[in-house]
């Protein structure tokens, strides 16, 4: 599995360490009924705090993604994969429509949010 | 559970003093204990070992109350680095070995001399040959040699090169993975334990200014850039350890959402380094 923490983002760090968990989840990365590393272990791994990682492990336990075993470890639950990509997708389209309210507040269009996120992706590859 | 408490200490050295401290490091995860030079970091450790006795005011230490009573099984249950060692200088590494193994019951010699290689400390120099930075390493090779379940850490990378740094702060955390250990761990160099501490303590002039979860802390307060325009007596309210400069302000805000809703792109909110933190509440506590 791979997971890429900054220090340099607004973003907390469990957050940013429970997305890309659930990132490697959607992926396949790591399979359902799969261990993850121990809490104090990946904390060591991404050297973070130990409270960061357990943090993002109860997240994941209460959302769904993960369950634990007490003396065994936190395993990838099964995953529902149409449910999840139907729980993204509603965010998707509640992040797109505050962009769009965004945008009406200087009449930008539709098109020209589009060409924008055309530039923004170039950008980022 | 904690491995450490202290409740209600009071104590006057000269001009400095502690008053009515109270702190608990909980156990199995690491503390960093942060402040200036003279802050009172030292002080308050060493009336954590016994070094010091409080005018008033209780210290629980791994279930003991009584320091001088119980010293002899304490010591054998903490590792203690100081930025200074005190080791008989005319030993070497090989030979302060063997006071140790009669010292600590539970020495283990394969570690000892496992840190002593990893570490590159020379076994057969004489302590008082080797370099500050050696002898820093030899008393961490120590402290990690009697499987001591609470680690005292006193300044112990102000005399240690970056590069070692980096490699100690591995070290501390491959020694939580099993989740035995407690760590204390004083400094004034922050970056060290910006990462991987789970608590951060704030001492300043003998009174803790903060004590908190590292992420909570930085998650709940944020730097704060913007305009002096902004600036007035509600905004005000909001900030904390206002820093004016001729192009802006920079403050510390536990209420960023509010400040981002009132200001939107007007203000820049950024993530806070904890030397930000220090440094925010010092100007704040003066009232600026």
């Amino acid at each position: 599995m791979n997971i890429q923490i900054s220090n340099n983002t607004d973003i907390p760090i469990y957050e940013q360490l429970k997305n890309e968990i659930i990132r490697a989840i959607m992926t396949g990365e790591v399979q359902p009924g799969e261990a993850l590393m121990s809490m104090r272990a990946l904390a060591k791994e991404l050297k973070i705090s130990i409270i960061t990682t357990k943090r993002a492990y109860q997240d994941l336990e209460q959302e769904g993604y993960v369950y634990s075993i007490v003396g065994k470890g936190t395993f990838v639950s099964e995953q529902n994969a149409n449910i999840q990509r139907e729980r993204v997708l509603l965010e998707i389209e509640k992040n797109i429509e505050e962009l769009l309210n965004t945008a009406y507040q200087i009449n930008l269009s539709a098109e020209e949010l589009i060409d924008m996120i055309h530039v923004i992706e170039e950008d980022k590859k | 559970m904690n491995a450490i408490d202290v409740k209600g200490l009071h104590k006057e050295i000269g001009n400095f003093e502690i008053r009515d401290l109270s702190l608990d490091i909980p156990r199995g995860y690491i503390t960093g204990l942060v402040g200036d030079n003279g802050a009172g970091k030292s002080t308050l450790i060493n009336h954590l070992i016994g070094l010091l006795k409080a005018d008033r005011g209780d210290v629980t230490i791994l279930g003991s109350d009584d320091i001088e009573r119980d010293r002899e099984d304490l010591l054998n249950r903490i590792g203690l680095v100081f930025a200074e060692d005190n080791f008989p200088e005319h030993l070497s590494p090989a030979k302060l070995e063997k006071l140790l193994t009669v010292y600590f019951e539970a020495w283990d010699s394969t570690v000892y001399h496992k840190y002593l290689d990893d570490f590159n400390v020379p076994e057969n120099t004489r302590i008082k040959r080797l370099s500050t930075g050696e002898k820093v390493k030899l008393s961490l090779a120590v402290a990690l040699s009697h499987n001591a379940e609470l680690l005292i850490l006193d300044e112990p990378t102000s005399n240690l090169a970056p590069t070692f740094r980096m490699e100690l702060l591995d070290i501390l955390q491959e020694l939580m993975i099993d989740g035995e250990i407690t760590i204390l761990f004083s400094t004034h160099i922050t970056s060290d334990l910006e990462r991987i501490a789970d608590y951060i303590v704030m001492i300043d002039n003998g009174e803790i200014l903060f004590n908190m979860e590292k992420e909570a802390l930085l998650t709940a307060y944020k730097k704060v850039k913007g305009p002096k325009d902004i600036l007035d007596d509600e905004t005000g309210e909001l900030l904390m350890g206002i820093r004016e400069n001729s192009l802006g302000f920079e403050a510390m805000s536990n209420a960023p959402d509010t400040l981002r809703e009132l200001f939107g792109d007007k203000v820049i909110i950024e993530r806070l380094s904890v030397d930000e933190v220090m440094y925010f509440t010092k100007n704040n506590r003066r009232g600026v």
